[in-house]
């Protein structure tokens, strides 16, 4: 079983010592389900963690696990208890969504007629050029995340395996896949590549433009150890590889190096929105 | 009838998919209440929470929580709500079973905000001896928690009321 750490000045990680009291209503070895003291209607419960987790994407996997199936069950009994017109299930990451306690919190809030919560959702027409962009970033991120190649036909530009030279493996469309499922051969770049040496029988005739979308050159770069460093750390020794090398022009065609470096280093980070909570 | 969300498992809608296996699926919300919506929900169609299998739903809480993680990451997003409405009082729209994964800007129009209500320790208690309660009956009958096809949940004959 995984440690439970706990946060001396958290109040939840208290609550789950005993050092201060709660209306606990269940417990399991990795979570705990008591009443809000201060409910936003009858039967409001809240399920946490034992361990300390600031935010969702901080609880460990057997923590997570044990947690979906408390909020199923505090569901239930809270339907049976009550009989409810219906229930939500919230959560909040960061104070921007509403997190008032550095602690991860999992609300089941029972709803009745006129009681006043705010849970309905509304529905945007989208930009539908923006919401690709969204799709797009968000893709190459989960699939980074869930450890997978999840290539959805039919979206993004695809790819002909006759556009790339033997040395740039283009990223296999796969759907379906699980994570579990075994991997496939990831597109792997030579290093005789970036060293800048191509062999003459891998020059590519086709002229360079943009024929890789955004998620096949993500894959390639996850999977290149190489090029992501140097793409890190030097993109302007990258830069000049790519001025000489057909296969990386083909690959990199039409993209700003130094804002894709830029883009790489940077992303939010997950202490520093924690940090936000522990600062208070 | 015909529910949107077992049309997009069939792929007779279109959708924008971020991940998919045997049993779930997650999308881009077609209608997204901000920007970066994902819904993640069972190929099966279930209507409410207390429906869905353990493993299918272990297996949602893994994606939606990677899928937090990656609008923090990709979005630059300092937040995320995830939502599960049961009932249409709760916001449910479609009589599939969803969980929202919603980034949080600073210029959305979004607010989950609610009104905590003063409560008297007696009131506290016996909401807490009701659930212990129904804890006791449901232990006793050896019933299990979650409902069966055909059950006459009552929450399912008003889902049933949702186009």
């Amino acid at each position: 079983m995984a440690e439970i750490k706990s946060d001396p000045q958290c109040i939840f990680c208290k609550i789950v010592k005993g050092e201060i009291p709660s209306k606990k209503i269940l417990e399991t070895s990795h979570c705990l389900a008591v009443l809000d003291i201060y409910p936003a209607s009858k039967g409001h419960a809240i399920i946490l963690p034992k361990t300390h987790a600031v935010i969702l994407p901080q609880v460990p996997a057997e923590v997570l696990a044990d947690m979906a199936i408390l909020v199923k069950k505090i569901s239930d009994l809270a339907f049976k208890s009550f009989k409810p017109a219906g229930l939500n299930v919230f959560l909040a990451n960061g104070q921007i969504a509403g997190q008032k306690m550095p602690h991860v919190l999992v609300h089941v809030i029972p709803r009745y007629e006129n009681d006043g919560i705010p849970m309905k959702l509304p529905e945007n027409q989208p930009n539908t050029e923006e919401l690709e962009t969204v799709y797009n970033t968000l893709l190459q991120k989960t699939n980074v995340n869930l450890n997978m190649k999840f290539t959805p036909l039919g979206a993004g530009k695809t790819i002909q395996p006759s556009q790339i030279s033997a040395t740039t493996t283009a990223p296999a469309s796969i759907p379906n896949q699980a994570p579990q499922a075994a991997p496939s051969s990831p597109p792997t770049i030579q290093s005789s590549s970036i060293a800048g040496s191509p062999s003459s029988s891998q020059i590519a005739q086709t002229p360079p433009q943009p024929q890789i979308s955004e998620e096949q050159l993500h894959l390639i770069i996850e999977n290149n150890p190489k090029l992501k460093s140097m793409l890190l750390e030097n993109p302007a020794g990258l830069k000049e590889a790519i001025s000489k090398t057909p296969q990386l022009q083909m690959v990199f065609a039409g993209v700003d190096i130094d804002a894709l470096s830029k883009k790489m280093k940077g992303g939010a980070d997950l202490d520093k929105i924690s940090a936000l909570f522990d600062k208070k | 009838m015909t529910c949107p969300l077992c049309q997009i498992v069939k792929k007779e809608i279109k959708a924008l998919p971020l991940y998919e296996d045997e049993q779930i699926m997650a999308v881009m919300h077609p209608f997204p209440a901000s920007l970066g919506h994902v819904i993640v929900f069972p190929k099966n169609h279930v209507q409410i929470l207390t429906m869905v299998d353990d493993p299918i739903l272990i297996k949602m809480h893994e994606v939606v929580q990677k899928i937090s993680s990656s609008v923090f990451d990709a979005l630059g997003s300092q937040g995320t709500n995830i939502l599960i409405q049961n009932g249409e009082l709760a916001g449910q729209t479609l009589a599939h079973f969803v969980i929202n994964v919603l980034p949080r800007s600073v210029n959305d129009t979004l607010n989950f905000e609610w009104q905590p209500k003063q409560t008297p320790q007696e009131e506290l208690d016996a909401i807490l001896k009701s659930y212990a309660e129904t804890q006791q009956k449901l232990i006793a009958a050896q019933s299990v928690v979650t409902p069966k096809e055909g059950d006459t949940n009552y929450m399912l004959k008003q889902l049933k009321r949702i186009p």
